[in-house]
């Protein structure tokens, strides 16, 4: 009795569960992508009956659209470079030298990831407004470029600690500083490690909303996030099917590049701290 | 704090100058520090000090604001909107961080290694495609998703015979929790998935020998063995849903009343759209508080390996 009871009632409530965790899961899925090449437009869900791809022709008919993936890309490359490239000079000395202080240095930088964007918006917003910074470029990519610094700097130390300190001390010998010989011999190293952490760092500008909606105020510089937020609160209402192809478009970069790292993300992750 | 520690270089005894390294440490760090103390380091500070002002966005405390001392703190802890803010971001952590996320997460993760190989790869790429899509488009899906009528959610619960209705005005805490579970999950069930599959399987084995049942091996065996990955993701989970804002401000910008008013959203209404900054800060540096403790926490449980 209890052995067909297993057989039978295991298997069929772990089925049920399977069931609704898929339900769950994939039906708001099922509209982003039933809607954005589906030629049904309203409101009320229907079945796509036939397959169309003029939600997408038809996003980049809004004035803003093309440009807005253009700065997203502007912002996120940049911004992901001046992390990386200060994240990579301020792991070398946290790897390879044992100073005073060294210690404190890495938990404070750890301390500072766990600090909320929404908690410091609002003085940020203010300094910004003093120094004349709102609405400008440059310093709206430094910020984003700055509040990625701390994980990276964590997250490359530990690649640089993969790499053989004889190495770089060979090329000593030959003459180059320290500067130059990290640069030329350990970086070119842990490339690798170097794309993850871009990868992350691409990853979290481009999906980042909040930062830009508050401190850029003109249309013509604000990155896909804020765009298609503005277009929802417009358009989208209206015009679902174009507002499902605008976010799978804006999706397919993210979607992308998380495939395109593999496992190798979910692996950095795991060095940046959650440990098991 | 770049001073060298003479005896702490044991393994490379022959090294050229010590100085030297002092030298090289303080040049290497000194552009990431300054980066990080200005745009990171300053705000807080700043915040700090404005909190103590009557900081306006326009108008003439704008230009002028005054010190009121702690006066933005005193109007904030009787103000009844940011307790029902708190009573907001505190049912949103419970329901969507810890019950959902990480409760969700753990339960998928005992599941899904005994599902069969394309089931669980389905379920899998399901779950993971929900927490990498930008957050601003998990807000839109499931907005349209719940629009009534004639969004999706309500032709699958027509099918139970439940008449459509606007979810998000009714009962708009649990729709939020619900997406928020909806997007985050992943993270949890990855990370509980890899801590559960480091568990050697000889533990496994003679638990069965043993003729220990489910309950007995997750509650003697599992729990206690990822008992770290557990806090790690309980800390981490926490400050992620406490800090939480576009999807709320999308989906229901807080409303209906102050029903789902977390406080990030209500930071924002404040300090944006009733324009004082000064009362937007303080309340700012009490979530940076809250996030601070929780930030602590995180540093005891990954930092004592250093």
């Amino acid at each position: 009795m209890i052995a067909l009871a297993k057989r039978i009632v295991l298997p069929t409530g772990m089925g049920i569960v399977y069931i609704i965790m898929v339900l769950f899961f994939g039906l708001p899925l099922l509209w982003l992508f039933s809607a954005a090449f589906s030629k049904v437009t309203g409101i009320a869900w229907a079945w796509p009956t036939a397959l169309t791809f003029s939600n997408f022709t038809n996003v980049f008919k809004n004035p803003g659209v093309g440009l807005s993936f253009l700065n997203a890309g502007l912002y996120s490359i940049t911004s992901s470079l001046v992390a990386l490239f200060l994240a990579a000079l301020a792991g070398y000395p946290l790897s390879r030298f044992r100073f005073r202080g060294r210690l404190a240095y890495m938990l404070t930088i750890l301390f500072i990831t766990g600090l909320p964007i929404t908690a410091m918006i609002v003085p940020m917003y203010e300094m910004f407004l003093r120094l004349n910074w709102v609405n400008t470029r440059w310093a709206v990519v430094l910020m984003m470029g700055a509040l990625a610094t701390p994980i990276s700097i964590w997250l490359l130390k530990a690649f640089i600690d993969s790499v053989d300190p004889a190495l770089e001390e060979a090329s000593w010998v030959d003459g180059a500083n320290r500067l130059a010989g990290y640069f030329r011999i350990v970086v070119p190293l842990m490339r690798p490690g170097l794309v993850v952490v871009f990868i992350l760092n691409f990853l979290g500008s481009w999906s980042n909303f909040y930062v830009p909606f508050v401190l850029f105020s003109s249309t013509s510089k604000l990155p896909v996030a804020v765009t298609i937020y503005e277009f929802f609160g417009n358009y989208g209402q209206v015009y679902y099917g174009q507002l499902a192809a605008f976010s799978l478009l804006y999706s397919v970069p993210v979607i992308g590049l998380y495939l395109l790292s593999g496992g190798r993300l979910g692996s950095t992750l795991n060095v940046g701290g959650v440990k098991g | 704090m770049i001073e060298v520690r003479h005896d702490a270089v044991p393994e490379r005894p022959k090294r050229r100058g010590v100085g030297q390294e002092a030298k090289w440490g303080l040049a290497f760090l000194s552009m990431p520090s300054v980066v990080i103390l200005f745009f990171l380091g300053f705000p807080v500070a700043w915040g700090i000090y404005i909190s103590l002002t009557n900081l306006a966005l326009t108008g003439a405390d704008a230009v002028h604001p005054s010190f009121i001392g702690l006066q933005n703190y005193a109007q904030l802890f009787t103000s009844s909107e940011f307790w029902l803010s708190v009573k907001a971001s505190l049912e949103y952590l419970i329901g969507s961080g810890l019950i959902g996320q990480v409760g969700l997460g753990l339960a998928l993760a005992l599941l899904i290694r005994r599902l069969p190989v394309g089931f669980r790869q389905f379920l899998m790429g399901l779950i993971v495609l929900s927490w990498v899509i930008p957050e601003i488009v998990t807000a839109f899906i499931w907005s349209s998703y719940l629009q009534t009528p004639g969004g999706l959610f309500d032709v699958v619960v027509g099918l139970f015979g439940i008449a459509p209705q606007s979810w998000l005005y009714r009962d708009p805490m649990t729709f939020l929790i619900l997406a928020n579970i909806w997007r985050g999950t992943a993270f949890s069930l990855l990370v509980f998935g890899a801590a559960i599959e480091a568990i050697p399987k000889e533990l496994f084995d003679a638990a069965q020998i043993d003729g220990a049942n489910g309950v007995a091996i997750l509650g003697r065996i599992i729990l206690p063995l990822i008992r770290n990955s557990m806090a790690t993701a309980l800390v981490l989970i926490t400050l992620w849903t406490l800090s939480d804002f576009t999807l709320i401000y999308v989906l229901t910008a807080g409303g209906p009343g102050y029903a789902t008013d977390v406080l990030p959203v209500f930071i924002y209404q404040n300090s944006f759209t009733y324009y004082e900054l000064g009362y937007g800060t303080a309340l700012s540096v009490v979530l940076l508080l809250i996030a601070s403790g929780l930030s602590l926490l995180y540093l005891r449980l990954v930092g004592r390996d250093y």
